[in-house]
């Protein structure tokens, strides 16, 4: 019965080159099986370049909440929005800072 | 404690937080959302049946293509939303066992329109061009549901479901524009569709059992009568634009509100159809009580000695 069957994540990549990515989820007896329900119900219009299917059991969640998880302005440091004052620093050298734009 | 729980929760909805299967959930949070999604998944999987039936009719080679792949697309829809429903059923102890059970004893919901007849190729047409465009006003509007999981299912459905709003729309711009008996024809349609089109989105909002918890817990952002009125303000027009005649006398747009105005559709028929009595309900339920037991076995060998892993 389908009950039986265990669950699986479906991972697609639109295009060659980007990241897999999350499309869904379905119950199959094994990764075979899983593989050709994915390309049933996830690729009829030709949306991905590559499939992956992955049983459930087989991913380790971490719980939400617990660090290193989720944003942290404390540590500004870590991300280019720490270092806006660039901006401001570069125009005593008669730089706006984006030269490299230009 | 739970109630410490619950304001909590509350709280992550009012700030706009979106719900995963695995967050804490209040019970009847869970119940109302898999209420949504069953009857979703039943309406999409009792919705191919309709149009299946012109598999076999349909005139010409492409225009079966185009039916057939609705179909199959619709039975997708079904095995994704089931899906969905599977994870929030399950510490409920509900598998896609019992839905289906349900589904085929009559005793669960599924969309009023489905329990209709499609006696011509026009049905056809109207329905993948309106009943899919109502459908599409009720899920675009579930995108921006709480319940996380559901909205990411629906982006792709609502991609599909805009394809078929143009398979239908080619159909009856076809019929549109074609000889006087096809004209008829779709006029004849119409006339058989409104009101199940006026129905599909529920009962008036005082009527409507949806609680005011199901929006603050934005399970649903959209009332039945705003869904209603967003259909008719896209397709009031678009139907008259072809010529055809709108069977109620009644219909009308207040000027200040830009709403429309419709005579009484019949509440109590609306009623009755969802609670199992409409034309075809039984039918096609027996359809699917006949697709169950005949292809069980196929189930039984899938999930057989390989699955032991």
């Amino acid at each position: 019965m389908a009950q039986e069957m265990a669950v699986y994540e479906v991972f697609g990549q639109e295009r060659k080159g980007e990241p897999h990515r999350h499309a869904g989820s379905l119950l199959a007896a094994d990764g075979e099986m899983a593989l050709l329900l994915a390309q049933e119900l996830f690729c009829r219009r030709k949306e991905y370049v590559q499939i992956w299917v992955v049983p459930r059991a087989a991913i380790h969640e971490a719980t939400e909440g617990e660090a290193p998880l989720g944003p942290d302005p404390r540590r500004s440091y870590r991300s280019g929005e720490g270092y806006r004052e660039t901006v401001q620093k570069w125009k005593r050298f008669g730089g706006d800072g984006h030269a490299d734009r230009a | 404690m739970s109630e410490d729980r619950l304001v909590d929760f509350e709280a992550r909805i009012a700030s706009g937080a979106l719900i995963e299967a695995g967050d804490w959930m209040p019970e009847e949070y869970r119940r109302q959302c898999l209420r949504l999604i069953v009857t979703h998944a039943n309406s999409e999987l009792m919705g191919a049946l309709p149009e299946r039936e012109w598999i076999p009719r349909a005139p010409g080679l492409h225009r079966k293509l185009s039916v057939l792949s609705k179909v199959q697309d619709e039975i997708g829809h079904a095995q994704m939303i089931y899906r969905v429903a599977e994870d929030l059923g399950r510490p409920l102890g509900i598998t896609r066992g019992h839905m289906l059970d349900d589904l085929i004893a009559g005793k669960a919901k599924f969309h009023n329109v489905f329990s209709y007849p499609a006696p011509t190729w026009a049905d056809v047409g109207v329905i993948a061009w309106l009943v899919d465009g109502a459908a599409l006003e009720t899920q675009g509007a579930l995108l921006r549901t709480s319940y996380a999981p559901y909205a990411r299912i629906l982006r792709r459905i609502c991609a599909e479901e805009a394809i078929h709003l143009k398979h239908g729309e080619d159909i009856v711009l076809t019929l549109a524009s074609g000889t006087r008996a096809q004209r008829e024809m779709l006029q004849g349609a119409l006339e058989r569709w409104w009101q199940p089109l006026l129905h599909f989105f529920g009962p008036p909002d005082d009527q409507s059992p949806n609680t005011e918890r199901t929006f603050r817990w934005r399970i649903r952002v959209m009332t039945n009568e705003q869904l209603r009125q967003s259909f008719l303000r896209k397709y009031v027009p678009k139907i008259r634009a072809l010529g055809l005649k709108i069977p109620d006398p009644e219909l009308r747009q207040d000027p200040a509100s830009g709403d429309w105005l419709y005579g009484d559709p019949d509440w109590n028929e609306f009623w009755r159809v969802v609670k199992g009595g409409g034309a075809r309900t039984e039918e096609r339920l027996q359809l699917r009580r006949m697709t169950r037991e005949q292809q069980n076995w196929v189930l039984e060998a899938m999930a057989g000695p390989t699955s032991a892993a």
